[in-house]
């Protein structure tokens, strides 16, 4: 047996291997700084309005037995009142008042989705805007045009993807074409 | 581990473990809400947006800007306004604000002819969207405004506008 002896080389801890993580570490900070420098954390939407002269005609045809609805809101500082003529109110037309409140809004938005139900190939709203009222307060109003968070008291356009266990949903918005009437040419 | 050594020859070691778990989770969040909102807005200076139930995206669509003081159209300031947020009655003609009107026509002016090379480019394919106008508008700003304003835009051909909200969180 000679006796030489073979080094071995010798971990400090056997079985052990360290892993440097530093670059990671570099790597994650570079880019935690990039994204958020680049995060959006306020979330736009958008609500869509037309001028007179460019309203689009509504899915009745012009030649129909059953009148065209026309609804017409005039929004002041307190005060909401719809004006409803034509299709399922009939050519004497109806009018409804409500107070320019949280409530006020609710009722609006159940009479209109109670419109809607009655005549559902309307799509068009004309709204009249008091000049004093701030874009916060009109902005109130075409949400209850649209869609209102509160739950509906008659039963409105039901989307087609109902669930048994759930309320029904409505499947857009009640009248998406708003038509600004104190814009005229 | 990260690991340093100290004048007794001592090594001290840092758990940087949950500092990775955190940056992970950080990253995931950011790409996640990087890739889902494709065009990115930044609010101008004075402008606090309603919120709105609306869940509407924004579009590519040319910006006025509208706050206490002054009346933006692409980054440019146009009309400046008096202290009760009103237009000065020299800029007003005809119940549109005059110099919104000139820089509008342009900007419409504009929209065309890029629209008009595209068709050009695509062979007729695309359809040509009535023109839009989006308005950034801060919260206090009262309807009388807001009407001299669209009624600018309606001369200039701009017929449907967009008015930019905050969308609320639910």
């Amino acid at each position: 047996m000679s006796g030489r002896k073979k080094k071995k080389h010798m971990n400090s801890s056997p079985g052990l291997m360290d892993l440097n993580v530093m670059p990671f570490v570099d790597i994650f900070s570079l880019l935690c700084t990039f994204l958020l420098f680049t995060a959006v954390f306020i979330s736009i939407g958008m609500h869509t309005v037309q001028v007179p002269f460019l309203a689009p005609s509504s899915g009745v045809p012009p030649n129909s037995a059953k009148p065209e609805l026309n609804l017409k809101l005039r929004v002041d500082t307190s005060q909401l009142r719809l004006e409803a003529s034509g299709g399922s109110v009939g050519r004497a037309g109806q009018n409804f008042e409500f107070p320019y409140t949280d409530p006020g809004l609710v009722d609006l938005y159940n009479k209109l989705a109670e419109l809607k139900g009655a005549n559902p190939e309307e799509e068009k709203i004309t709204v009249s805007i008091d000049d004093d009222l701030t874009y916060e307060s009109i902005i109130k109003v075409f949400d209850s045009i649209r869609i209102s968070k509160a739950p509906l008291t008659v039963p409105g356009p039901k989307s087609t993807d109902i669930e048994s266990d759930k309320q029904p949903k409505l499947a857009g918005s009640l009248f998406p074409k708003v038509i600004l009437g104190d814009i005229t040419p | 581990m990260a690991s340093i050594q100290d004048d007794n020859g001592e090594n001290v070691s840092l758990n940087i473990m949950p500092l990775l778990d955190i940056f992970s989770i950080l990253i995931l969040f950011l790409l996640m809400n990087f890739s889902s909102e494709p065009i990115t807005v930044d609010l101008k200076d004075g402008i606090d947006l309603p919120n709105s139930t609306i869940d509407v995206a924004l579009d590519d669509l040319p910006r006025v800007v509208v706050n206490t003081k002054e009346i933006i159209v692409a980054e440019k300031p146009v009309v400046s306004l008096d202290g009760n947020g009103a237009v000065l009655a020299q800029d007003m003609k005809q119940g549109a604000i005059l110099p919104l009107y000139s820089r509008l026509k342009d900007v419409n002016q504009e929209m065309t002819a890029k629209f008009k090379e595209a068709q050009t480019a695509s062979n007729g394919g695309i359809a040509m969207k009535p023109p839009s106008l989006v308005l950034e508008i801060d919260k206090s700003v009262k309807f009388r405004l807001i009407k001299q304003i669209m009624k600018s835009g309606q001369q200039a051909d701009f017929v449907e506008f967009k008015l930019m909200v905050s969308k609320e969180i639910e």
